[in-house]
């Protein structure tokens, strides 16, 4: 089993006394994308998760592809208005790292031998919520990117709730009917390269 | 029956709520009785979510990835030692004639640096400053809690990534009278005066986000404080925060003890 502790040494870091502090800064470091304070996260626990996806039938690669994902899980649970860290930093970030990794070894059909404690098992419910809102929007977002530059200008502003004429405009079309017809053809193009995209199974 | 486009139309109508109570009570009739409708719904309700944060998710990966590449950078680079301002030496044997020739070496090089000295020193100091100086970066993500603010901010942090200080400065001060106790605006502005050559300026923005305590950009003040009280050539000052920051470790911890090697040199 793995445990952590803040360190008193770590806690000077803030000249403060308590972890929830910290815990906070990491919080807001992750809210603004702050640069120093995100390599912070990195310096304090990557290595510990390193240690209990390498123990688990992963490799280093994986452990960094991990550690991302789920510094952008807790960064989009984070923004959310509702959002309360009712756990320590450390214990979050791990138990959605462990969510994800196992979430991926069972995708690759790797048999047993994982044995990781089941003591830190806090927030499931919403954890695997927010997993599964993370491989949506990468599914959207992924196949977003491969539109074309026009259609993704035209989806976007249509997102940030801009009328047809404003589009219209804004895009330089001819023809209010074009824009609407436009707008339908990148949508159906967006929706069909999502629904063609291998993740869609298993997301929905 | 509707055509693809014209279903298409009405989701969006539905999720931009601006069907009529009428419409809109059919509507939700019809995705109770039709599950593929109410899928297609789903996914682009889902849809709208992902492109929405698109902009700012990318930004966020761009700096996590910033993150990554600098902290796998460092392992890879060998430690620094930390020099121990209290740590004992062991002691060994010097011949005396050691001590003699050292002296006569240390006078003459004391008598020839006396020519030099006043000189040197401001511009050393600003060399130091120079070299250690790297504006900090804008928060990858900007977000406000108060909706006034915000415009503000963001107009400014649009001119400081510009690299127009000035501009941003006048921008950050008008969002500090909206709210003189935010900590980022006063942040910024240190930033900027730093970058504009102004340390004089920038010690009081800094000091003031010090002295808030709770916000998370304590040591990093902490660490640019340092640099301006340096370019003052104030470097008991100075040295006081580096030793701080070269105790703590934490992200400055390394700089902060090759900065006082340099400074004691």
């Amino acid at each position: 089993m793995y445990i952590y502790k803040i360190s008193r040494q770590d806690l000077t870091f803030v000249n403060t006394s308590d972890t929830p502090k910290v815990d906070t800064l990491f919080i807001n470091g992750l809210r603004t994308g702050d640069a120093v304070l995100l390599k912070e996260i990195y310096s304090r626990f990557f290595s510990g998760i390193k240690q209990m996806i390498q123990t688990n039938a992963g490799s280093l690669d994986d452990a960094k592809d991990i550690f991302q994902d789920a510094l952008m899980i807790i960064y989009r649970q984070a923004l959310r208005p509702d959002f309360t860290l009712t756990v320590a930093f450390y214990t979050y970030l791990y138990s959605v790292c462990r969510k994800l990794w196992l979430k991926q070894l069972r995708n690759r059909s790797t048999k047993g031998e994982v044995e990781i404690t089941e003591t830190m098992d806090i927030m499931e419910e919403g954890l695997l919520e927010a997993i599964t809102r993370n491989e949506q929007y990468k599914l959207y977002q992924d196949n977003f990117r491969k539109l074309g530059d026009d259609c993704q200008k035209l989806l976007r502003l249509f997102m940030e709730d801009r009328s047809v004429k404003e589009l219209m405009a804004l895009l330089g079309y001819s023809s209010e009917s074009y824009t609407k017809k436009r707008k339908f053809q990148c949508k159906e193009k967006l929706i069909s390269l999502i629904k063609e995209d291998s993740r869609y199974r298993d997301l929905y | 029956m509707d055509t693809k486009e014209e279903q298409y139309e009405r989701i969006e109508r539905y999720l931009a709520n601006s069907l009529s109570t009428d419409e809109q009570q059919a509507f939700e009739r019809t995705l109770q009785q039709d599950p593929v409708m109410a899928h297609e719904v789903l996914i682009h309700r889902h849809l709208y979510e992902a492109i929405r944060n698109e902009v700012p998710d990318n930004l966020m990966a761009r700096a996590l990835q910033k993150a990554a590449n600098d902290y796998f950078a460092d392992e890879s680079q060998p430690e620094v030692v930390v020099p121990q301002a209290t740590a004992s030496k062991k002691s060994r044997h010097v011949p005396s004639w050691y001590w003699m020739a050292a002296s006569v070496g240390l006078a003459l090089v004391m008598g020839a640096g006396l020519f030099y000295v006043n000189n040197t020193t401001t511009v050393s100091n600003q060399e130091l400053v120079a070299g250690n100086f790297t504006v900090y970066e804008a928060p990858a993500v900007f977000r406000s809690g108060g909706k006034d603010e915000a415009p503000i901010l963001k107009t400014a942090f649009v001119a400081y990534n510009q690299k127009e200080y000035r501009k941003a400065i006048d921008f950050f001060q008008k969002s500090l009278l909206e709210n003189p106790r935010q900590v980022v605006p006063n942040f910024y502005i240190g930033q900027c005066k730093l970058a504009l050559h102004d340390a004089k300026g920038a010690i009081p923005a800094f000091q003031k986000v010090v002295d808030h305590g709770d916000n998370a950009y304590v040591v990093q003040a902490k660490w640019y404080l340092a640099l301006g009280y340096i370019d003052l050539n104030q470097k008991e000052q100075a040295s006081s925060l580096l030793r701080e920051l070269s105790q703590q470790g934490g992200p400055y911890g390394e700089r902060a003890t090759r900065m006082l090697n340099e400074l004691s040199n």
